[in-house]
């Protein structure tokens, strides 16, 4: 790939280039195969020229991302800059304030190249019910990249910023980032503020990195993790709280997590056990709940929340009439609506937030044996364009097996281990336990996983 | 049949800040919009973080209504579509209120009545909905969002009021009992105190409570509270008289007809969804917090607040704080006017009255609330004036001031004036004005 | 209120009480295919019920955090009147305007 934060750095300090040039060169690669990929819903020429001239002076150590070009999920508010969600009730919408993520990355000095495409409202794991066209997967032009953050890991993997932020509810930076073949961090819920962050389950939202390298995800959460006083969720710890002593590390593994999964994507499971075993690390075989378990609590918790975070989009203060919802959102914060009714509550709501505990229970237990658990990130590899029509509901489905660490609200962090028999990436999953993402950074860099450039 | 009220009311916190965002809460008469920020805006990603001083006066005021406080609290979504509420919801509390199973003792007809109160809770206040016509005669809501997010203290009572009169004294003790505490204006008027009474009418031989209840909003005063509940006791009778059960519905209250109608927009379906707050994390009270509300209840500090009740009620500084210092005589004259009921006499002078009398009482002992208020009714009631003394008067102003007689004949009215102030001159001002003028024509023109 | 037991299915009666709840409009070709996934997300939703929980209580905040209040220097977005009403799409200056149908038209 072209640029990493540390080469890009590398290539400021050694004068070959100025930031103009870095930041052109991104731009003219965008008009260039944006059209084609749709990662990029908004690219603001204005708005970048006016971030560069405020550069304060050169120095990466003050300015952790001068001069890095990122790009933005379409959820995150930038003041001044257009935010949809990828939905048509927002189409016209500009912030008057920026997130405390992207306030936290300005004043670390990058450069915000643009907003990226996403399932409308983060409703989905392909990017295909973007109200904007889908975006499409750069390894193939013909299958989806993944969902909800699509357009933030196609912007990665095809090299169209040098590092990005998604959001995950339940898989949305770990899938697409496993399908395009990218590395995607989920921080511990509550670790990154989510004020500024279109709420889609407020009880599982965080947002996090899309990069290239482990070390530029290191990076950018050492920069937007931490306590927001704007986010009474938000973690009060500091991230270097967590300290990692452990030389060896125990990986567990279960077998629930490879029902149902491709073969392509269990034999890469198997090859990435081994290859932890061979760096020394204790391989351990246990028992975890069924991944299945997950999926109708995550789709009550989820969708009873939407069902009540949208319900701020009225049209009166901003935005456009709630008949511009999709019809996958209209589906959401209907049986969100219906899980929260009068006589149902109990039946659904607080039933999915008990199996919520057992689900939490079930990873303390395991995690008093292991240290890590690797697993696939996703079923299978990147589907056809249109494929997820098939599903009543794509996205919980295709999310089984990160929905129960979503809800957990535990760490994770998908990486590329190569290819399958059609060349597409497939990603596979570690997970950690509560607060210890930077393990997951740490087991992560000795792979030393190769994220390739795609066109 | 039997009248069956409960209260239910609002009460806006003085605080310095709103509840959910750190705007400043006193927005009152500020130009609409100036006072909010992308949380009170309900604005796509901003986020509620609670004021801990909303939370502790909460607590101050159910200590104040002698509830249990729970130690462990937490905030619900209240779900419902209006255009005044920003998120869709409101951040409120249902399940677990911050204080229950109160009371408040009302001085009432010479009694103490205890009203039993079930729950004090903590929620946002909406923003300003009002209603004007376009260019083209439509009509259009208009909204201010500046009181969005301000903290509002809901307390409501068990259904135990049964008389329209005791509502009212119900309302005026707890807004004595409140501004006391300093956390609020409670002031109807500019609506940092709200009531909604609910009502209903139980039949004889039901014994438990009826199946319905109506709820009235936009009374303004505590007047009209009374008249409200009258007019609603009066309208559910004649609709159980024929069989008919009261709808359960919120009405309005009309000033300029004494009545209550139906609001316009139709009753929807009041399922409010109440969901756990996950944006906020549960919050305890321990002990000390609890405590130490319950010492400021007793406390010195709130001294001046006293002082500044008894201005505010009439008194003059140096009588305000004579009144602070001989709790006997302040408790005679908050006892007396809380009795205050007339529709004739100025509030204001009544209260002047009452404080001046009890300030020049030898002693507070053996002298009853209910003495005070007719001595004062009877001093401040116009008197019927000797109708014969008054006609002497009359006849002897007429033949001292021909000229102003020949001058009224003549067509000029302001004559009458200079006869009429003659006469009111001789009665010492104790005739009744109207009472002077209507004789002094009826003369003039025989 | 009793507490209800799970759901079976949702019938046409169910979706319209549903859409109005929640301030959508659906059309009628909508309506059709809305009924039938919710239905079958519905059931695949029910099989929590199978699940015994009778021994754990909810957990609805995953972090564990108590008492996070407004603090005395926390950042504020004070909006300036014209930055309040900058997005509306009906304004008179001063206020947000809303008209007769706010939330179906």
């Amino acid at each position: 790939m072209k640029y990493t934060i540390d080469s890009l750095h590398q290539a400021y300090d050694e004068k070959q280039v100025s930031v103009s040039e870095v930041v052109s060169s991104y731009t003219k690669r965008i008009a260039q195969l944006n059209p084609t990929l749709n990662a990029y819903l908004t690219v603001d020429e204005e708005a970048i020229a006016e971030q560069v001239s405020k550069l304060p002076k050169y120095d990466k150590h003050r300015f952790p991302l001068w001069g890095v070009p990122i790009s933005v999920k379409d959820n995150y508010c930038t003041k001044g800059m257009h935010t949809t969600a990828a939905s048509n009730v927002l189409k016209d919408f500009v912030p008057q304030y920026d997130a405390t993520v992207i306030r936290k990355l300005r004043e670390a000095g990058a450069i915000i190249l643009g907003k990226t495409n996403m399932d409308a409202w983060a409703h989905g794991s392909s990017t295909e019910t973007s109200d904007f066209g889908p975006t499409k997967n750069p390894h193939d032009i013909t299958r989806m990249p993944g969902g909800s953050s699509g357009g933030a890991a196609v912007s990665v993997a095809a090299d169209l910023c040098v590092a990005a932020v998604g959001t995950e509810t339940a898989g949305s930076i770990r899938q697409p980032a496993s399908w395009c073949g990218v590395i995607g961090l989920k921080p511990t819920y509550g670790r990154v503020s989510r004020y500024g962050v279109i709420a889609m389950a407020s009880s599982t939202d965080s947002p996090g990195p899309i990069t290239k390298t482990v070390a530029d995800a290191r990076s950018i959460l050492r920069v937007i993790a931490g306590h927001d006083p704007l986010d009474a969720t938000s973690l009060p710890d500091r991230l270097a709280d967590t300290s990692e002593t452990k030389k060896t590390i125990t990986i567990g593994w279960s077998s629930t997590y490879l029902d149902g999964v491709s073969p392509d994507v269990k034999h890469g499971f198997e090859k990435t056990l081994q290859a932890l075993e061979q760096k020394g690390h204790h391989i351990q075989e246990i028992s975890l709940m069924s991944p299945q378990l997950s999926i109708a609590v995550y789709t009550v918790i989820q969708r009873a929340e939407v069902s009540s975070n949208l319900a701020r989009f009225d049209g009166i203060r901003y935005g456009n009439p709630r008949s511009l919802f999709g019809s996958e959102a209209k589906k959401r914060i209907m049986l969100g609506t219906f899980v929260l009714s009068v006589g149902y509550f109990d039946a659904y709501y607080l039933k999915a937030q008990k199996v919520r505990t057992l689900i939490i229970n079930d990873f303390k237990r395991a995690f008093k044996t292991v240290d890590a658990i690797l697993a696939p990130t996703a079923p299978t590899t990147a589907l056809k364009l249109g494929e997820s029509a098939k599903y009543p509901f794509f996205g919980e489905i295709m999310d089984v097996l990160v929905e129960p660490s979503s809800i957990a609200g535990l760490p994770g962090i998908s990486f590329p281990i190569g290819k399958d028999d059609h060349n597409l990436p497939i990603g596979m999953q570690l997970l950690a336990p509560w607060k210890e993402e930077q393990r997951l950074l740490r087991l992560t860099a000795e792979f030393n996983p190769e994220v390739e450039q795609v066109l | 049949m039997k009248l069956i009220v409960g209260m239910e009311v609002h009460v806006e916190l003085n605080t310095a800040r709103k509840m959910f965002c750190s705007c400043d809460a006193r927005a009152f008469g500020e130009k609409p919009n100036t006072h909010v920020c992308p949380v009170c805006l309900g604005m796509p990603g901003a986020l509620p973080v609670p004021n801990r001083e909303a939370i502790l006066w909460t607590a101050r005021i159910a200590l104040a209504l002698n509830c249990s406080i729970n130690e462990n609290n937490y905030f619900e979504r209240k779900h419902y579509f209006y255009p005044d509420l920003p998120k869709g919801y409101q951040i409120s509390q249902y399940k677990h209120p911050i204080g229950f199973e109160g009371y408040l003792d009302v001085p009432y007809k010479g009694k103490t009545e205890r009203i039993t109160i079930e729950r004090v809770h903590l929620e946002e206040d909406t923003g300003k909905l009002s209603y004007a016509t376009d260019k083209n005669g439509a009509r259009i809501g208009k909204i201010d969002f500046n009181r969005s997010g301000v903290p509002l203290v809901e307390i409501v009572t068990h259904p135990v009021i049964h008389d329209p009169e005791l509502a009212a004294a119900y309302l005026k003790q707890l807004r004595m009992t409140i501004f006391h505490l300093g956390v609020s204006d409670v002031d109807m008027e500019k609506g940092s105190m709200r009531c909604e009474p609910n009502i209903s009418v139980r039949t004889s031989g039901q014994s438990k409570l009826p199946a319905y209840k109506v709820e009235i909003k936009n009374i303004n005063s505590f007047r009209f509270v009374k008249k409200a509940i009258e007019y609603e006791y009066t309208r559910q009778q004649h609709m159980l008289e024929k069989g008919k059960t009261p709808t359960q519905e919120t009405r309005r209250y009309v000033e300029s007809t004494s009545s209550t109608e139906p609001m316009r927009q139709k009753e929807e379906a009041r399922d409010y969804r109440y969901m756990p707050e996950p944006d906020i994390p549960p919050i305890r009270l321990t002990k000390t917090d609890i405590k130490q509300q319950q010492d400021t209840l007793d406390n010195t500090d709130t001294l001046d607040k006293k002082i500044s009740l008894f201005v505010q009620l009439g008194a003059s500084m140096q009588h305000a704080e004579f009144l602070t210092k001989h709790s006997d005589k302040a408790a005679l004259v908050t006892d007396t006017i809380a009795l205050f009921m007339h529709e004739t006499i100025d509030r204001m002078l009544f209260q002047k009255q009452v404080i001046s009398a009890v300030i020049n009482l030898a002693s507070a002992a053996g002298t009853t609330p209910q003495q005070v208020y007719e001595a004062a009714i009877a001093k401040l009631t116009p008197k019927q004036f000797d109708i014969d003394l008054l006609h002497t008067h009359i006849d002897a102003v007429l033949s001292q001031q021909a000229k102003a007689v020949q001058d009224y004949k003549a067509g000029n009215q302001s004559a009458l004036n200079v006869l009429m102030g003659a006469v009111m001159r001789i009665t010492k001002g104790q005739a009744d004005a109207n009472e002077v003028r209507q004789a002094l024509i009826k003369k003039l023109s025989s | 209120m009793a507490t209800k037991n799970v759901k079976k299915d949702f019938s046409k009666h169910d979706i319209d009480y549903l859409v109005e709840l929640s301030k959508l409009t659906v059309t009628e070709s909508e309506e059709a295919t809305i009924t039938s996934q919710l239905s079958q997300t519905l059931e695949a939703v029910n099989t929590m019920e199978a699940i015994d929980t009778s021994q754990v209580e909810p957990t609805y905040q995953t972090n564990g955090l108590e008492n996070q209040f407004q603090t005395a220097d926390m950042p504020h977005t004070q909006l300036t009147q014209k930055e309040a009403l900058s997005g509306a799409p009906k304004t008179d200056g001063t206020h947000f305007i809303t008209t007769g149908n706010t939330f179906t038209s």
